[in-house]
This record gives structure tokens, sequence and C-alpha cells, in this order.
């Protein structure tokens, strides 16, 4: 069960927002139900903190009140961290991404045009849903690189391998269409991560479920992608 | 066994010098610096005029260094000079351990002696493997001055003119052959040499950081005109229709008092709706760029965006906070986000909407710069893009992004992810605080 909160200070447009999400969850018969609808951010807050349950949150930014939409989601974040977060704004010049930087939101509707913004709540809602579902019916293992205070995750069956860079201290992850360059050791990692990750060179570490094919012979490894990198001899018997 | 003995010194000096390369050496490069310094060094046995023959093989090995890996030439000139003296000391290190530690009358017999010498070329490998270890980790870390070639060149010719001052050149003797007043002799001599190198690499690396600054600052100078020129322009367009807005609000009121709705209509598609356009023209939020406080990053910024906007691309720029410091040289920081920016403006061009999204946060810890841009998908894979050489045109050398690489691989405390998905390519950069 998902709980659904409605943050906007306009009371047609709070109605208009509510009405929609209430249709949908009806004809789409999603596992939710609309916990509160408020203009006044402090009730939402003192209403999630009790909350135990993931909630899906449609907020205004700008709220009329000393704290707008930014940082109510901050405080949110702080209660309920796996919630989905999503903006509803006229302001179409305050870009998605800092949103999504900051707060981790989900997605972004912008209530210029109401017949635009009806059909984004709706898939906001379905995206919503299935995002949960896998949520909670799969264990995605996760490696999280830290940097700057900032966490980049990358699910573990996107991760072919990590190399190392031309640069000491530097490492590369190649996952599927993403490269990262950041600061750590083949030491730390081959710790970090679980037996799925082989080091079968001195400067790759493998993710062997994403093998493709192995050429023994000229010790090349193919990856699902088409990537591939070296194995030396010593370390092939580990694969 | 005089030729065992001499292809026998000259491959361990190779053997030396591959372990000090900067670049790993493939067996064929080796061997041909095998065979070259062979080549150079037969005058010394044969002809026994010591001094030159030297000479030609510490010429062999540079000339083999400047054409081999030719990015890296003025490292492998100077790491094989190295790779020369690492040789001779580790030699005369291992003969002298190998002293030590065997028995003197051992070492007569002949199958003992073979045993021997197999011992010693190991020991000699695994020593200089080591020590070049050592010695790459801490000249090729390509931090601060390092990573110039100028300073790689200047080590060179540093080296080259020590080495030709001990061959050609005699020692200083003695007075009276003595030994202690010869090596004082000479180290005055050698140190004055030094010190005229020394200065002379001071005053190179001061003129040289002085160009660079001053490319950078009027590099900045003609951006920020530019910068306040879009501005300006910006500006007019905004007070202009500040003067026209009382003008419409009159007519409209006419219109409304005549209860005219049929030319009021007329007015409205005419004349109010196409002033949207003008409105729509102000999402080109460059004034954002005023919360960079970096002037010279604003300024690049700044000229890019500009450019990008002239295009006709679809320009977001996102800097919410003010952004004092950015936590990386600034000449490095501009260069990559040039690369970075050139490159998203590039690709998105050949798009049917192109987009182009700048994103600068401040964090708590740090700054992340976010370049993201639409492209379209012709099947390039993101392994392929970030190789060295390659590239999406004909006619260029690909360098551009994995030289930006390699400068953000010089920080210790900046993270760059790559992500290409959803036909959209995202350069994203972390720049902490150390």
């Amino acid at each position: 069960m998902l709980n659904i909160f409605v943050c906007e200070d306009d009371d047609a447009q709070r109605r208009s927002i509510v009405q929609t999400i209430q249709n949908t969850v009806l004809i789409e018969e999603l596992d939710m139900r609309l916990v509160l609808e408020a203009g006044d951010p402090y009730t939402l807050l003192e209403q999630v903190k009790t909350s135990q349950e993931t909630g899906i949150y449609f907020l205004d930014i700008d709220l009329g009140s000393s704290m707008n939409g930014m940082k109510l989601a901050q405080q949110i974040r702080l209660y309920d961290p796996r919630g989905f977060i999503i903006f509803i704004t006229a302001h179409s010049e305050l870009s998605y991404m800092t949103f999504q930087y900051r707060v981790e939101a989900m997605d972004f509707v912008i209530k210029d045009s109401p017949a635009e913004a009806k059909v984004k709540i709706r898939e906001c809602l379905l995206n919503a849903m299935e995002r949960y579902t896998l949520q909670t019916n799969k264990t995605h293992k996760v490696y999280t690189i830290e940097a700057g205070g900032r966490k980049i995750s990358v699910d573990y069956e996107d991760i072919f391998f990590f190399e190392t860079s031309g640069n000491i201290h530097k490492v590369i992850l190649h996952a599927k269409d993403r490269q990262i360059e950041f600061t750590s050791t083949m030491k730390e990692l081959t710790g970090a991560l679980d037996d799925h990750f082989v080091r079968c060179h001195r400067s790759f570490l493998v993710n062997k479920t994403n093998i493709r094919e192995i050429d023994a012979k000229n010790r090349i490894i193919y990856f699902t992608n088409g990537e591939t990198c070296l194995m030396s001899t010593r370390m092939m018997k580990e694969i | 066994m005089q030729y065992t003995g001499m292809l026998l010194s000259f491959f361990v000096l190779s053997l030396a010098i591959r372990n000090v390369w900067p670049r790993h050496m493939s067996l064929k490069a080796f061997l041909v610096l095998y065979i070259l310094l062979l080549a150079a060094g037969m005058p010394v046995t044969l002809l026994a005029c010591i001094p030159y023959g030297l000479f030609a093989i510490l010429a062999a090995a540079c000339i083999f260094g400047l054409v081999y890996c030719r990015e890296t030439a003025a490292q492998n000139v100077c790491m094989s000079m190295i790779g020369f003296v690492l040789a001779a000391v580790t030699d005369d290190f291992v003969k002298l351990l190998l002293d030590m530690l065997l028995p003197m009358t051992l070492s007569k017999l002949p199958f003992f002696s073979v045993g021997v010498g197999v011992l010693r070329i190991l020991l000699f490998y695994v020593f200089t493997l080591f020590c070049g270890k050592g010695i790459k980790k801490i000249l090729l870390s390509g931090k601060g001055i390092l990573r110039f070639p100028q300073t790689w060149y200047l080590a060179d010719a540093g080296l080259l003119l020590l080495t030709t001052i001990f061959l050609f050149d005699n020692l200083i003797p003695g007075e009276n052959g003595s030994v202690g007043r010869m090596i004082y002799n000479n180290v005055l001599h050698v140190s004055g040499y030094l010190l005229v190198l020394l200065f002379l690499f001071l005053a190179m690396r001061r003129s040289w950081l002085e160009q660079i600054q001053a490319e950078a600052k009027q590099k900045a100078l003609q951006d920020l005109q530019d910068y306040t020129h879009n501005l300006e322009v910006m500006y007019n367009g905004l007070r202009s229709f500040k003067h026209d807005y009382v003008n419409i609000l009159l007519s409209l009121s006419g219109y409304i008092e005549n209860r005219d709705v049929d030319e009021l209509r007329k007015f409205f598609e005419t004349k109010i709706f196409p002033t949207k356009n003008l409105i729509d023209q102000g999402d080109f939020k460059l004034n954002q760029l005023g919360n960079i406080g970096v002037l010279e990053i604003k300024s690049l910024l700044s000229a890019k965006m500009i450019y990008a906007h002239e295009s006709g691309i679809d320009v977001t720029i996102d800097i919410p906070d003010r952004v004092n410091s950015l936590l990386m040289d600034t000449v490095d920081l501009a260069r990559i986000l040039g690369i970075f920016l050139d490159n998203a403006i590039e690709a998105t061009l050949e798009t049917e909407q192109p987009q182009i999204g700048l994103n600068i946060l401040q964090n708590q810890n740090g700054v992340s710069i976010t370049i993201s841009n639409r492209f379209r998908d012709n099947g390039v894979v993101l392994h392929k893009l970030k190789q060295k050489g390659f590239s999406t045109k004909t006619g260029h050398q690909g360098i551009g992004l994995s030289n930006a690489q390699k400068i953000i691989g010089s920080y210790d405390n900046v993270l760059l992810e790559t992500t290409m998905q959803c036909g959209c390519f995202v350069q994203h950069m972390e720049l902490a605080v150390r």
C-alpha cells in the first residue's frame, strides 16, 4: 500500500489534482490511497513524521509559506528516504536536474496546461507503482560511490567491470551506458563487492554474470555490451 | 666470451629501461630497443673508443624514446636516461650482494658461475622492476609542473648535458693524485652546471606560467565582453517592450470602450499575442551565470552558451546558488568545460530538436557540474566514444575527450560520470572539497 500526499496552496488547483489522482487510482485499481491533501506544508510534514509506509508526494514548489516545496521535500526525505516525490509547478524555468539531485525527485509536472498535467499525473502514479513493486519484489544489490557528499548508486547487474585508470588511485567503472571514473583502488573494491566479482587481471575486476564469452587462447573476455577486457593466465582458473 | 658478455650487458640495460618506461613496453618494442642499443654499442668493444661509444648508446636510447610512443616522447627520453643510471647502480649493487653472500671458491666452478649469472639477472630484473615502479609513481603522477611537456624536455636537456660533461670533458684530477681532492673539485664543477640548469629551469617555468595566465585572462576578457553585450541586447529588448506595453494598453482600452470585439480580437492576435515570443526569449536565463564567482569560468560558460543559443539550440542554464570556488585549477577546469561544451553543442546540432543543459550545484561538500545534451542515436556505444583517437567526425583526431579525462584523472577529488541514456548524453562531474 502506497500513501499519497498532496501539498498545494491554491484550493482550486488542489481539488483538480486530487480529482485526477482519485480517478486514476480507481480506474487503474492501484494499491494506493490518498492520505492527506493540504495547503500548508507543516500540516503535511506532521503527518509524514507519523507515517510508517512509503509515500507518493505531489508538491507545489511555491507554497505561499515560509517553507517552499524544495525545503519540504528535503524534510520529507529525512523521514521517508524511499518515497516518490513529484513536483507540480508553473515555474517551467526551474530545471528538473536540480530537483533530481537535491531530493531525488521522481518527476516534474508542469501545470501550465491542465490537460497535459492530468496525463502526467497519471503517468507518475503508474510509474511509482511499477517501481515500488520492483523494489519490494527484488532486492537489488547496489554499489554506491560517494563523492563530495553525493551518492551515486549503480545496480550490480548493470556493472560490467572495473578497470584501473591511467591515473594512480583512480578506477573506472564500466556499466550499461555509463562510465564513472572515481578515486578508489582495486583492493578496496574487491573487499566491498560480493563474489560475483572476480579479479581476472592486475587491472580488471569483472562481473561474472555479465560475461558473454571468454577467449581463453587470446585471454580476452567479451561482455554482453561488446566491451572487452584482458585476462591473465594466473587468474584464469578463477573464472 | 667477450661477445656474450656484451650481449648480456646490453640485454640487462634494455631490461632496466623497459622497467622504468612510462608506458607498458611490448616485447617487439623491447627487442627493437635491444638491437638498437647493440648496434650503437658495438664500437665500444670493437673500436675501444669508449666515450663516443657510450654516447652513441645514449643517442640510440633518445631516438628510440622520441620515435616510439610519441605522445610521451619527452618522458621517454628522460626515463630511459634514468634507466641507464638505475641499470649501472643496480648492476653494481647486485654484484656486490652476490659477492658478499656467496663464497669465492664456489664461483670458480663452471656450472655454478652460470647459475650465479642467471641469479644475477633475475635479481637485477626484480630490483629494477620495483625501483622503476617507485620512480614512475613519483615522476609520472602528472602533478604540478610535471604535467607540462616543457618540464620534461628541459629535464632531458639537463641530463644530456650532465652526461656529456662526464663523457667528453675529462674529470678534473685532484692535486698530487689525491682522491678526496678530486671528488671535491668535481662536485664543485658539477654543482656549478646544476645551478645554471636550475636557474634556466626556473626562468622557463615562470615565463611559461605567465604566458598561460595571460592567455587565459585575454580569453576571459573577450568572453566577458560578449556576455555583457548579450545582456545589453536582452535588456534593450525588454525596455522597448516596456515602452510598447503602455501603447498596447491604450489601444486595448480604446477597443473596449467602443465594444468592438472583432477589432479587439484582430488586434490581440496580430499585436499582442506575438509578444509572447519576446517573453519566451527571456527563458534563456543567462543571468543565472551571475551566480558563478570565478570570472574565467563564468566568461567561458557565457561564451559557449551564447554561441549555442545563437546556433538555435534550446539552452537551459540552472545555477540556483552562488558558487564561489570550483575546487580545481581554473585553467584546467576551463579546458575541461570547453571540451565538454564543444562536444555537446556539436552533437546536439545533429538532432532535430537541439537541446543543451548546464547545471551547477553547490552541495555541502562540493560542487557538481552537469552538462547534458540530446544526441542523434547512430549506434555509437559509450565505450567506443571514450577511446582515444575515436571521433565521429572525419579528419578529427578525437583527442578532446581523452585530454579532458586525463586532466580530470590527475585530480583526486574529482569524479567523472558519463551516461548515455534515452537520447541524452550526460557528463557529470562531482568536485569534492579536499
